[in-house]
């Protein structure tokens, strides 16, 4: 399978606190891969800096071949944990802002399109800060995905969803991958990671505690499953 | 990179037009503008409306001990410009205002260099008396005029006027008023620019941070192509809010031509292409180096509201020659003036101030012009830099001072 990430020798400190201390890992072209760790184990600070948005002490992170930049070929798509939304601008504004950044050809028709799929089509001229949280959700989704990113980077994607958004996700993610994006979930939900991902990497202690397919990674662990596997690995440091 | 900056742009623009509040910060100057002259227009009028009727109902009574009135109370009522009652002494008139007879009693001492006494019944609320006195006045005068000399006539009504004259090394006259009315008028554009606008770039730039979207869109534009765009998007709109502001009073001008204020004032405006030249160039670096600023500051910080804390630091710079306009201006620039022309916060007033006396020499303009420009790039470059390294901090800023020295005496 073709690299799509590639992460060598990874070092993040923040002052001298030494956040990531070496970690080198790679994604493939449509592949799921979770990235798993406690709370405070760098996986989101490894996004960030993956994405050029903080910038790295040491080591290697290429998207493509090359470290990221927004004029990059590759198209990415990222639905950050902290995320939100323009309040005062319509639903329709917001897509057609950030399509048009993006380079979608009609953003207003596919905006329009995406709506009606999630339900919320009569909400298109209403400002966001109107809508509720999981109507919310399903607008920081549509414009996550609306370019068809080859790279989708998903941080806790499902937190704060009602069942009917996590599986409206789930779906999505599922057409991705078949249309053989690169997906990376951060998640603490391990039956999600079970069920989606083909590879895995579990950070502890700013280096990788575990990685590799996810049936590789349990027979390490005695086949346990992934659930018993994180409270083997972080114990009471969740 | 430019079709980034072209969409930043465009949304940027088109949503704050959309907004109420912009039109109704942006129409809030012309439009009192607009308020206080017709209010100012409708007092006048009915005011003068009012003094003509007062003038003509009141009566008023008078003892001249100076007798210099005789000839007009010794004709017939028709021909007084006032309905003037005579009373032989003070208290005859006294008592008459006290029954409230007449509204207005004057008493002439015989020695003019002692003061008119004007009486009123207090019942008339007449708190200021000053438009009482003008009928009076009105009369000695023209009495005055027709005994003494014509020549001395003005001096003795008080209506002396003066004509001031510039003139250049040359001995050329210099309408000096006239040419730096344009200029100044620019400069309180810019100061209204700055006083709209600076909560607004504020809010631009911490928006994506404080509704938490800058991760999302940094990763479909660069942080230099945003703040670029936001900046680009803020100029813009100045220059609506300058249009908005010059239209109304404009028309203001045009359609009271007439008026002899107006006229005077047109009459006496005198264009000076390099002066206006020479502040439009400082208005729109000044207000590039603003927007900088308010960039920088917004990009510090997490929330619009702590950047308006720290950008207040800006702002007193920016208004600082407004406090030291004595130095400002004086002829010869003193060493505080200089001060206050090369800083890069309080250069653009001063420059403009300084541009619209004609007291600024080239080679200081294009010193301050240098300074400002040069400030508002390196300011947009840590802007910039500030933006890109700040734009995922949620945090509010917390500025650490560390008071304790880093080696300690003792050994």
């Amino acid at each position: 399978m073709k690299q799509c990430i590639s992460i060598k020798n990874f070092q993040m400190k923040f002052g001298d606190k030494t956040v990531i201390k070496d970690l080198s890992f790679d994604v493939y072209r449509g592949e799921i891969f979770g990235l798993l760790g406690s709370n405070g184990s760098g996986k989101t600070t490894t996004i960030r800096t993956l994405l050029n948005l903080l910038p790295k002490t040491s080591g290697e992170l290429l998207i493509d071949g090359q470290p990221y930049h927004p004029s990059s070929k590759i198209k990415v798509g990222y639905l950050p944990e902290e995320r939100g939304l323009y309040k005062k601008e319509t639903v329709i504004d917001t897509f057609v802002y950030f399509g048009r950044l993006k380079g979608v050809k009609n953003p207003k028709a596919w905006a329009l399109k995406y709506l009606k799929k999630v339900g919320i089509e009569d909400k298109a001229n209403e400002k966001t800060e109107k809508l509720s949280t999981g109507q919310q959700q399903k607008v920081q989704l549509g414009i996550t995905i609306m370019d068809d990113p080859d790279l989708l980077i998903l941080d806790e994607p499902t937190k704060g969803f009602d069942p009917v958004n996590r599986k409206l996700l789930m779906d999505i993610i599922d057409q991705l991958h078949q249309k053989g994006t690169a997906i990376i979930m951060i998640t603490h939900y391990m039956d999600e990671v079970e069920r989606l991902c083909d590879r895995a990497i579990l950070l502890k202690d700013g280096v990788a505690h575990a990685y590799g397919k996810i049936s590789d990674i349990r027979k390490q662990f005695n086949n346990q499953t992934l659930d018993e596997i994180f409270v083997q690995v972080y114990g009471g440091n969740l | 990179m430019k079709h980034h900056i072209k969409t930043v742009v465009s949304f940027e623009v088109m949503r704050q037009l959309k907004k109420p509040s912009f039109w109704i910060a942006l129409l809030i100057v012309p439009l009192l503008i607009l308020g206080i002259t017709a209010l100012s227009a409708f007092d006048s009028y009915n005011t003068t409306a009012a003094m003509a009727k007062t003038d003509l109902s009141q009566t008023f009574g008078i003892t001249d001990q100076t007798k210099l009135t005789a000839p007009i109370l010794a004709a017939k009522p028709k021909d007084q410009p006032f309905k003037l009652t005579t009373f032989a002494n003070k208290a005859a008139g006294i008592e008459a205002i006290k029954k409230q007879k007449i509204d207005v009693y004057y008493f002439v001492p015989a020695d003019l260099s002692k003061p008119i006494e004007l009486y009123t019944p207090a019942s008339n609320g007449s708190l200021i008396t000053t438009s009482l006195e003008a009928p009076l006045r009105s009369l000695l005068g023209s009495i005055a005029t027709q005994k003494i000399d014509p020549t001395y006539a003005a001096i003795l009504s008080g209506s002396l006027s003066f004509k001031s004259i510039n003139l250049d090394k040359d001995g050329k006259e210099v309408n000096l008023l006239g040419q730096a009315i344009l200029p100044f008028a620019v400069l309180a554009i810019f100061y209204i620019l700055i006083s709209v606008f600076g909560n607004r770039l504020l809010f631009a730039v911490t928006e994506e941070k404080e509704n938490r979207i800058s991760e999302m869109i940094l990763t479909a534009i660069s942080a230099r192509d945003l703040i670029v765009g936001k900046i680009i998007s803020m100029i813009l709109l100045g220059f609506l809010q300058i249009a908005v502001f010059i239209i109304p009073v404009v028309s203001i001008i045009v359609l009271n031509r007439a008026n002899p204020t107006i006229a005077y004032f047109l009459s006496i405006i005198e264009i000076n292409p390099v002066n206006i030249i020479t502040n439009l160039l400082l208005l729109i670096t000044s207000y590039i180096l603003f927007a900088s600023c308010s960039c920088l500051v917004g990009s510090l910080v997490s929330t619009a509201r702590e950047a308006s804390q720290y950008m207040a630091v800006s702002v007193i710079g920016m208004v600082l020659p407004f406090f030291f306009m004595s130095s400002i201006l004086a002829p010869t620039a003193s060493l505080l003036t200089y001060a206050l022309s090369f800083f890069p916060l309080s250069a653009p007033i001063t420059l403009m101030i300084r541009s619209a006396l004609g007291t600024l020499p080239l080679h200081e303009l294009l010193i301050g012009l240098s300074i400002i420009i040069i400030s508002a790039i390196i300011t947009l470059f840590f802007a910039v830099k500030s933006f890109q390294k700040n734009a995922i901090n949620f945090s509010p800023v917390h500025f650490r001072i560390n008071l304790r020295p880093k080696k300690s005496w003792k050994n």
